[in-house]
């Protein structure tokens, strides 16, 4: 009699415990039959939600991975745990359950299916949370494992009606930044590379120069892309004598080597000869007379040209974008296309004049040879001597000869 | 007797070869060459041919600057640097005495052309000989023998 009662009492506890609603509310009031089959059967369904909610976070966490988001990943990671241990606690209470149901204990019985829910709860909880790491964390599109958003506050930050995640201004100053960062770091870069090429082909041009020796027909047009990117300049003052003779063969020489007259008055000549056989022509040219000035010069516009190298680069690459853009415009913003367009090619076309100027003058150095005596200027910096007598000697005096006149 | 004509000979035999009376040095006229008489030159001696080319001589009193190296200097940067002349050679010479002195000679352009300039300096006697030749680079040429001796006869008394 006392053993009916008993059975009785727990059936019809575990039947009130069954018949209140549970957590999740997709499935609906969840009521334990006092058929073994029902109860087993709605431990199945409890288990497959569990099991599911931990599927969908175990792929949020495969696709953070894919896209190398150290941070969201951490975070679902952690959700992802929590889910696991709820199943695992699940599915012993299930087996719990079970046993009580077969041992008609309907206080354990209820015990477990409390439990059961419970634990359902917290991982349909965590798989939520899960899916907020999602919003809150942006990843990490161009791998260099920082988060494109990290720093993206609440305020800038939803949800629209479509459920996507609305882009701040930060991110899109941020997104800015990031780009002109990766702009500099690819300038450094082909700076970098191009002082290393220069140094390797300088290092190479000196050691072949003295191996083998100027060689007449060892430059060529494109000269300056070889080599340093050097301007040398040499300005010679050579005697007043026999000019005429000493002008033609200064223009002579610069011929020979490969280079040609730039400008010639009465007593001066400026030659443009190639970098090569610069030192050659200096040389020749000082066997002509007496040099009683000379000045060379070496200006390093290495910079100045891969500057503008770069920029004429950039500036193609620009046009070249522009004219795709300009294939499937639309009429109006073709107008606005065409006007970008005329503004960077005049832009190529300047940058492509500067460059050529500036590799014609690194291709070929530039000879000026004066046939005159010192200037006023340096003349008066000298100090002159006390000797008032000395300023009639040379030529003038001598030949100057007393007119005679008639008594 | 012999005392009182020993001036008028002398002056007979200088107007005889064309050697200069100078209290200083002594220098002699190639023939071709005349001496030029002027009251107010800075030369003391001066002889030109026809066709321009000219040797002259002057005697500086040196007050003690008896340093020939730089005076031979001094030629050099005035004419270089401040005259634009061209340095074609310099030589070791001596005066018709025997005293040691260098020959600088120049080459420079007169009006397109060009032309030679030769200097001797000596130091004798506490002075400065300076002789000079010049003229157009063919002319000084043709006239190089007589210039060498003109050149080579100045010395000190």
């Amino acid at each position: 009699m006392h053993a009916t009662k008993r059975w009785l009492a727990g059936w019809l506890s575990l039947l009130s415990v069954c018949l209140t609603p549970v957590a999740p509310a997709a499935a609906g009031p969840v009521a334990l039959s006092p058929s073994d089959s029902g109860t087993d059967v709605r431990a199945d369904q409890l288990l497959a939600r569990m099991g599911q909610a931990e599927g969908d976070t175990r792929r949020r966490l495969a696709e953070a991975r894919t896209v190398r988001d150290a941070a969201l990943a951490t975070c679902i990671g952690e959700k992802l745990a929590q889910i696991d241990s709820s199943l695992r606690s699940a599915r012993l209470k299930r087996a719990v359950l079970r046993k009580a149901v077969l041992y008609d204990d309907a206080s354990g019985a209820q015990a477990a299916w409390a439990e059961l829910t419970e634990l359902e709860g917290t991982a349909q909880s965590m798989a939520t949370q899960a899916t907020q790491c999602v919003g809150n964390e942006g990843g990490d599109r161009d791998g260099d494992g920082i988060p494109d958003q990290v720093d993206r506050e609440p305020a800038d930050t939803g949800e629209d009606t479509d459920g996507k995640v609305v882009v701040g201004s930060h991110v899109v100053r941020l997104a800015e930044l990031d780009q002109r960062v990766d702009s500099l770091k690819a300038r450094v870069l082909y700076k970098s590379n191009a002082r290393l090429a220069l140094l390797h082909n300088t290092v190479l041009a000196g050691a072949a120069a003295a191996v083998a020796g100027p060689s007449p027909s060892s430059h060529t047009a494109d000269a300056p892309h070889d080599s340093t990117k050097i301007i040398r300049t040499a300005d010679l003052t050579l005697a007043v004598y026999q000019v005429e003779k000493g002008l033609s063969a200064v223009d002579q020489i610069a011929r020979e080597v490969g280079g040609y007259l730039s400008l010639r008055a009465d007593q001066q000549l400026t030659i443009r000869v190639p970098r090569e056989r610069f030192d050659e022509a200096l040389h020749r040219i000082e066997l002509l007379g007496d040099v009683l000035h000379r000045s060379i010069t070496a200006e390093d516009v290495t910079d100045d040209y891969v500057d503008l190298d770069m920029r004429l680069r950039n500036a193609l690459l620009v046009r070249t974008r522009l004219e795709k853009l300009l294939e499937t415009a639309a009429v109006r913003d073709a107008v606005e296309i065409e006007k970008e367009l005329a503004r960077v090619t005049e832009d190529i076309e300047r940058l492509e004049g500067k460059l050529k100027l500036l590799g014609d003058r690194i291709a070929y150095s530039t000879i000026t040879v004066s046939f005159e005596p010192a200037h006023e200027q340096q003349v008066h910096n000298r100090a002159l001597l006390p000797f008032p007598w000395m300023n009639t000697v040379g030529l003038s005096p001598l030949l100057a000869l007393p007119q005679e006149t008639k008594k | 007797m012999n005392r009182a004509l020993a001036p008028a000979l002398l002056l007979l035999t200088c107007a005889a070869t064309g050697c200069a009376a100078h209290p200083s040095f002594r220098a002699e006229t190639a023939p071709g060459f005349v001496q030029v008489k002027e009251d107010a030159s800075p030369y003391d001696f001066r002889a030109v041919a026809p066709d321009g080319v000219a040797v002259a001589v002057r005697s500086v009193s040196l007050d003690g600057n008896t340093d020939l190296a730089f005076w031979t200097s001094a030629f050099l940067l005035r004419l270089r640097q401040l005259d634009g002349y061209a340095l074609l050679s310099t030589e070791k010479v001596r005066s018709r005495g025997g005293t040691p002195g260098d020959e600088l000679v120049f080459g420079h352009d007169e009006e397109g052309k060009p032309f030679r300039y030769r200097v001797r300096l000596f130091v004798e006697n506490a002075k400065l000989l300076v002789v000079e030749a010049g003229g157009a680079e063919e002319q000084m040429q043709r006239w190089r023998p007589s210039v060498d001796w003109m050149m080579g006869s100045v010395g000190g008394r």
